[in-house]
């Protein structure tokens, strides 16, 4: 066996070692100056970074729940609109005696839509797992592809490439095998089939060839120039 | 009950655990408290997406280091460190053992600060928030031994920092 003195106390120190491999382990340490030093230096170390704990001040716990609160009301407000147009709709309605239709609806996003702008943000895909799904492209312009993870939008199976610009900015390439909702407030640029949309700050465009796709990206000039450069029409 | 009570009934017990992990981004306590709200606020709006984890915990801190590391990128935000890098492990354990049983958090503090981004965080995630390796594995989408041997050199670079100072403070 090596004798990797470094490699064994940080296994040793994460407490990960079956019962059988751990007291082996510190029999050895008595006798292995090297590996005792390991130990002690980083056991040191380790105290020292746990005596940095600290409990959250009372006031940013305060901050925390109204910050969420008001962004709660907002989302509340935000949804409560399309009743009142609604509302408002059935009165002109009533009074013009059946002439024109309102417009009425719901100005909340697809589900799909709302997931996938989420994810952006976060980072975070639901049920998230690595892929080797190869890059559609590798590299593009100053596009570089940094990886895929297989993962679900509100229940669409998706398979997600992230690229990265020069600036470092990431767009988000997410392939499904059927066509995604179109974005609440999409346009269609001229002469093409796909469609652009900005959602909650950040530009989302989808195509459907080569295959479905939806691209996230921090504006709409980036959107565009990474379609292009990824081949999507 | 309400979403917003929901949501903070599930991520508001990780509070103390976002806050220390932001410390670690952040050189002042303003900028940490502001990455705390703003990870929570993001967290929000994927919870309201429909976006549930099984544990809010490792979720949060994922949230919390991707806008740590993109405010870090952006604003090059450092405090300033004056503990030198140390090479050498110093000579005599009992005199530095006795340096560090006197240090104060500010050293700590430095030093910690005078650590690789990586070896920083990886400590934060392990030793100052207390993920498993096999956590901050899937919280840093790096390999369980690459944590480890990043957390194990950090521990030793973190101890012999702190106890250089410790000594050179001393009379």
């Amino acid at each position: 066996m090596n004798h990797e003195p470094e490699v064994a106390a940080a296994v040793y120190l994460a407490g990960i070692l079956g019962a059988t491999e751990r007291e082996r382990f510190e029999e050895h340490l008595l006798a292995c100056e090297e590996c005792w030093g390991e130990v002690r230096t980083a056991h040191r170390g380790r105290a020292l970074a746990e005596s940095l704990r600290e409990v959250a001040p009372q006031p940013l716990r305060e901050r925390v729940r109204a910050s969420v609160a008001a962004a709660s009301r907002s989302e509340r407000r935000r949804r409560r609109r399309p009743l009142v147009a609604v509302a408002v709709a059935a009165t002109v309605l009533a009074v013009v005696a059946g002439g024109l239709l309102a417009r009425q609806g719901d100005d909340g996003q697809p589900a799909v839509i709302a997931a996938a702008v989420a994810s952006y943000r976060t980072g975070h895909l639901d049920g998230s797992a690595a892929t080797p799904a190869p890059p559609p492209v590798r590299q593009a312009g100053d596009l570089v592809w940094r990886g895929a993870r297989r993962g679900r939008l509100a229940g669409l199976p998706v398979v997600a490439h992230e690229y990265r610009d020069a600036a470092g900015r990431q767009v988000t390439l997410l392939r499904a095998d059927r066509s995604f909702p179109e974005a609440v407030g999409a346009n269609h640029p001229p002469g093409t089939a796909i469609w652009v949309a900005e959602v909650d700050g950040v530009a989302v465009l989808c195509a459907d060839r080569p295959s479905p796709s939806l691209l996230v990206a921090p504006d709409r000039t980036e959107a565009l120039t990474a379609a292009s450069r990824l081949g999507l029409h | 009950m309400a979403t917003d009570d929901e949501f903070l009934q599930a991520t508001l017990p990780a509070l103390d655990l976002v806050h220390n992990l932001a410390r670690r981004f952040a050189p002042g306590q303003a900028d940490a408290e502001d990455l705390v709200q703003d990870t929570y606020l993001r967290a929000w709006q994927a919870w309201t997406a429909g976006n549930r984890p099984r544990r809010a915990a490792p979720w949060l801190a994922t949230i919390c280091l991707n806008l740590g590391r993109d405010r870090w990128r952006r604003a090059a935000l450092r405090p300033e460190v004056t503990v030198e890098p140390v090479t050498e492990p110093a000579a005599d354990v009992d005199v530095e053992a006795a340096a560090i049983g006197r240090v104060q958090r500010a050293q700590i503090e430095r030093a910690l600060w005078a650590l690789s981004e990586e070896q920083r965080i990886a400590i934060a995630l392990m030793d100052i928030v207390g993920f498993t390796a096999a956590e901050v594995a899937g919280i840093t989408g790096s390999p369980r031994g690459t944590v480890l041997a990043r957390v194990h050199r950090g521990r030793k670079a973190l101890a012999r920092l702190v106890a250089k100072e410790a000594m050179r403070r001393e009379p």
